[in-house]
C-alpha cells in the first residue's frame, strides 16, 4: 500500500531553530509561575455550587424524614444504584409526615453515576447532592451507604425560604439571576427595578473576589439570627475557607457515624 | 621510592573512592533536580513529600529499588542479562578516571591533582568509555528475550554509532587547536583571555575581556558537540532507545530492581560526562571569567567547574521538558547528512585557517 501521508513540509534550518527556541521559551517562562497544583488531602478545590456529590437525605423543620418511601429515585436511577424499602408510619413510630417512610435506603457508591436523576425524581425534596466528592475507599462493602449514613441530622437549607424572600433576601441562583437581569437592563438603558425594601443598599453587581451568594447569605443569617441555616447545597455555597466542602451539620456524638470522614474530612 | 609508591597508591584510592561517592551522590541530586525543574516548567510542584523540597525523594527510590525482586525473564540469556546494566554501570564511571575536576591541591606534602588519572590521551579515553556504554544497551536489550528491548537495542546501538561520530568529529578541531588529548593540558590552553581582535578594528578591544575559551573559535564545534552528545546519551529529544511510549521502556524494559537502578545510574553519570567534556573543551574548564580569588584557593577553580557542568546539566533537562522525541528515520537523517558532514566541512575550515595563521 502506498504511503498516502501528504508529503511533509520542511521548515528549513533556520524555521526550525527558530521554533525549537519557543519552544524553550515558554518552557523557561514556566518555570518562574507558580504552580497550579492543589496538594489535594491538604488543600481542596471548592465545589461549584451545583456540584453533584455525595447524596443527603433531608429531613423537615420537625425533624421528621422528607423521605416517604416511594422508591421513584429507585426507579429514575439509570445506574441501578439506590434500593429503597418503604414501610409504614405507626403512630407509635412516626418517621415522615405522610403514610410511609423509608425503613431501607442505600446508595451503592460503586454504581452511582452521580447524574442527579434520582434528585430530579423525588417528589418531596428528599434527597439532594452535597459536595462530598472523596468517595474512595479500600473495601467494597464501606461504599454502599446505608441510611443512616445518608440522613441529615438537621434539616438542610438549600433553598431561600419565603420568608428570606419576603424580606427582600435574594440567595443563590435567585440572587445571581436577578443581578444578571439588572445588569442586561441597565446596558440596554432600561429603567431598574426597584431595590426590595430591606436589601441594605446592597450593591447590584456581584462583590468582585466573593462567591456569589455569600455576602447575603451572611447578613440574612444575622439579620435574623436563623439557627437552621447549617447547609447550603444549592445556590449559595458556603463562604470560602470556613466550611469544608459538603459538610454536613456536626454529627450526633452518640449514634455511630463510621463514614463520618467521608462527609467532613478535617 | 617504595614509600612515595605508597603514598601514590593511598592518594589514588582515596581519589576514587572520593570520585565514585561524589558522583553517586550527584546523581541522587540530579535525578532530584531534573524531576523539580521538568515539574515546575509543566506548572506542577515535582517531589516535595521526602526531606526538604523532597530531596530525599531519589534516597527513597534507590532504597525501594534495591529491595525490589529482581527478575529475570524465562526467555533471557541469563549471563548477559545478568552482566549489562553492569558493563553499562562500569563504563559510565570509568569515564571518570581521566576527566579532571579542577587545579591541585596540597595534602600532608603531597601534590593531588583533581582527577584520577591526567593520561595524556584522557579524551580518547572518555569517548572509548562513551563507545563501552552502548556495549550494555545492545546486550541488555537481546539478552531479555523480549522483542521491545531488542527493538530498543538495535535502535540504540545504530544511533549511539552512528551519533559517536559525529561527537568525535567535532571534537578533532579543539584538540588540533590545544595540540593535545590530555583533558588537562587543552583547558590549561584556555587559560586567559583572547586579547585584542584585530579584524574587528577600534573595537577590538572588547577581546580582552573574553576570555580565552574554545567556544568562541569552534561555535559550530560546540553545538554540533551539543547535539551529539544529547543523542549519545540517549536522553529526550533523542531518547529512542527507551521510548516509553513506543518501547515501553527499550532496552530495560525486563529490569527491575537493582539492576534497573544501574541502568538509570549509568544514564544519569553520561550525562554527568557529557557536561563535563563540553565544559573541559569549549568552555575552559575551571577557568573563571573573574580573576581567582587567592583567599579561596583551589575551591574557586572547582566551584566553578562544578557551576558550568551544572548549567549544562540544566540544558540537559531542559530540552527534555521542552522536545518531542525525533522520529527515528529523521534522527538518523540529522545524524549523518547534517552533523557528520558539518563537523568535517569545520574541521576542514579551522585546519585551513590554522595553517594560515601560522
Amino acid at each position: 500500500m502506498p504511503d498516502e501521508r501528504p508529503p511533509e513540509k520542511d521548515l528549513g534550518p533556520l524555521r526550525a531553530t527558530v521554533n525549537v527556541a519557543k519552544g524553550l521559551w515558554v518552557t523557561l517562562r514556566h518555570l518562574w509561575r507558580r504552580p497550579i497544583t492543589i496538594q489535594y488531602p491538604e488543600q481542596r478545590r471548592e465545589p461549584f455550587p451545583r456540584f453533584k456529590g455525595r447524596h443527603v437525605l433531608d429531613r423537615h423543620e420537625d425533624g421528621l424524614e422528607k423521605c416517604i418511601g416511594c422508591e421513584l429515585c429507585a426507579g429514575a436511577c439509570p445506574a441501578d444504584a439506590i434500593l429503597v424499602i418503604g414501610a409504614e408510619n405507626t403512630p407509635e413510630a412516626r418517621y415522615s409526615p405522610g403514610e410511609r417512610y423509608a425503613k431501607v435506603y442505600e446508595i451503592n457508591y460503586l454504581r452511582c453515576i452521580f447524574c442527579g436523576l434520582c434528585v430530579e425524581a423525588c417528589p418531596t425534596e428528599a434527597l439532594v447532592m452535597s459536595h462530598a466528592y472523596d468517595l474512595a475507599s479500600d473495601s467494597r462493602d464501606s461504599l454502599i451507604f446505608t441510611k443512616d449514613m445518608l440522613i441529615a441530622d438537621a434539616p438542610l437549607q438549600r433553598r431561600p425560604s419565603k420568608e428570606d424572600l419576603a424580606a427582600g433576601e435574594d440567595v443563590g441562583d435567585f440572587r445571581i439571576l436577578k443581578e444578571g437581569l439588572a445588569r442586561a437592563r441597565a446596558e440596554l438603558g432600561k429603567p431598574q427595578r426597584p431595590a426590595p425594601p430591606g436589601a441594605g443598599g446592597r450593591p447590584p453587581a456581584p462583590e468582585e473576589g466573593r462567591p456569589a451568594g455569600t455576602a447575603s447569605l451572611g447578613q440574612s443569617a444575622s439579620a435574623e439570627g436563623s439557627p437552621k441555616r447549617t447547609e447550603v447545597l444549592e445556590g449559595a455555597p458556603p463562604a470560602r475557607g470556613t466550611q469544608a466542602p459538603g459538610d454536613v451539620p456536626p454529627p450526633d456524638p452518640s449514634a455511630p457515624r463510621p463514614t463520618d470522614e467521608n462527609i467532613s474530612p478535617r | 621510592m617504595s614509600m612515595t609508591f605508597l603514598a601514590d597508591l593511598v592518594v589514588i584510592l582515596a581519589k576514587i573512592l572520593i570520585v565514585f561517592l561524589v558522583l553517586s551522590v550527584l546523581v541522587i541530586f540530579i535525578v532530584w533536580f531534573e524531576r523539580k525543574v521538568v515539574a515546575h516548567m509543566q506548572s506542577r510542584l515535582g517531589p516535595n513529600r521526602w526531606g526538604p523540597f523532597g530531596l530525599l525523594t531519589s534516597v527513597a527510590d534507590g532504597m525501594k529499588l534495591m529491595f525490589k525482586e529482581p527478575i529475570t525473564p524465562i526467555t533471557a540469556d541469563h549471563v548477559t542479562f545478568a552482566l549489562a546494566p553492569g558493563i553499562s554501570m562500569l563504563a559510565a564511571f570509568l569515564a571518570f578516571a581521566s576527566i579532571p575536576f579542577g587545579t591541585s591541591v596540597l595534602i600532608f606534602g603531597h601534590r593531588a591533582t583533581f582527577e584520577i588519572a591526567d593520561l595524556n590521551v584522557g579524551l580518547l579515553w572518555v569517548l572509548a568509555m562513551g563507545s563501552l556504554a552502548v556495549y550494555g544497551v545492545v546486550l541488555a536489550g537481546w539478552s531479555s528475550g523480549s522483542k521491545y528491548p531488542l527493538l530498543g537495542g538495535i535502535r540504540s546501538s545504530a544511533q549511539m554509532i552512528s551519533y559517536e561520530i559525529a561527537l568525535s568529529l567535532s571534537l578533532i578541531p579543539v584538540v588540533m587547536s590545544a595540540g593535545s588529548l590530555s583533558l588537562r593540558t587543552i583547558v590549561h590552553a584556555q587559560s586567559g583571555v583572547i586579547g585584542s581582535i584585530g579584524w574587528l578594528g577600534p573595537v577590538g578591544g572588547v577581546g580582552k575581556f573574553i576570555p580565552h575559551w574554545y567556544i568562541f573559535y569552534h561555535l559550530p564545534a560546540f553545538l554540533i558537540f551539543l547535539l551529539a552528545g544529547v543523542a549519545e546519551t540517549n536522553r529526550p529529544p533523542f531518547d529512542l532507545a527507551e521510548a516509553d511510549t513506543e518501547l515501553v521502556g527499550g532496552y530495560h524494559t525486563e529490569y527491575s530492581g537493582i539492576k534497573f537502578a544501574m541502568f538509570f545510574l549509568a544514564e544519569y553519570l553520561h550525562v554527568v560526562t557529557i557536561s563535563a567534556l563540553a565544559v573541559l573543551l569549549f568552555l575552559g574548564g575551571w577557568n573563571g571569567v573573574t580573576p581567582n580569588l587567592p583567599v579561596l584557593g583551589w575551591i574557586w577553580p572547582l566551584l566553578w567547574f562544578v557551576a558550568k557542568v551544572f548549567f549544562f546539566v540544566f540544558l540537559f533537562v531542559w530540552l527534555r521538558a521542552t522536545l518531542p522525541r525525533l522520529r527515528y528515520d529523521k534522527l538518523m537523517a540529522v545524524g549523518w547528512r547534517v552533523l557528520i558532514p558539518a563537523a568535517l566541512t569545520w574541521l576542514v575550515v579551522s585546519g585551513l585557517a590554522m595553517a594560515g595563521s601560522v
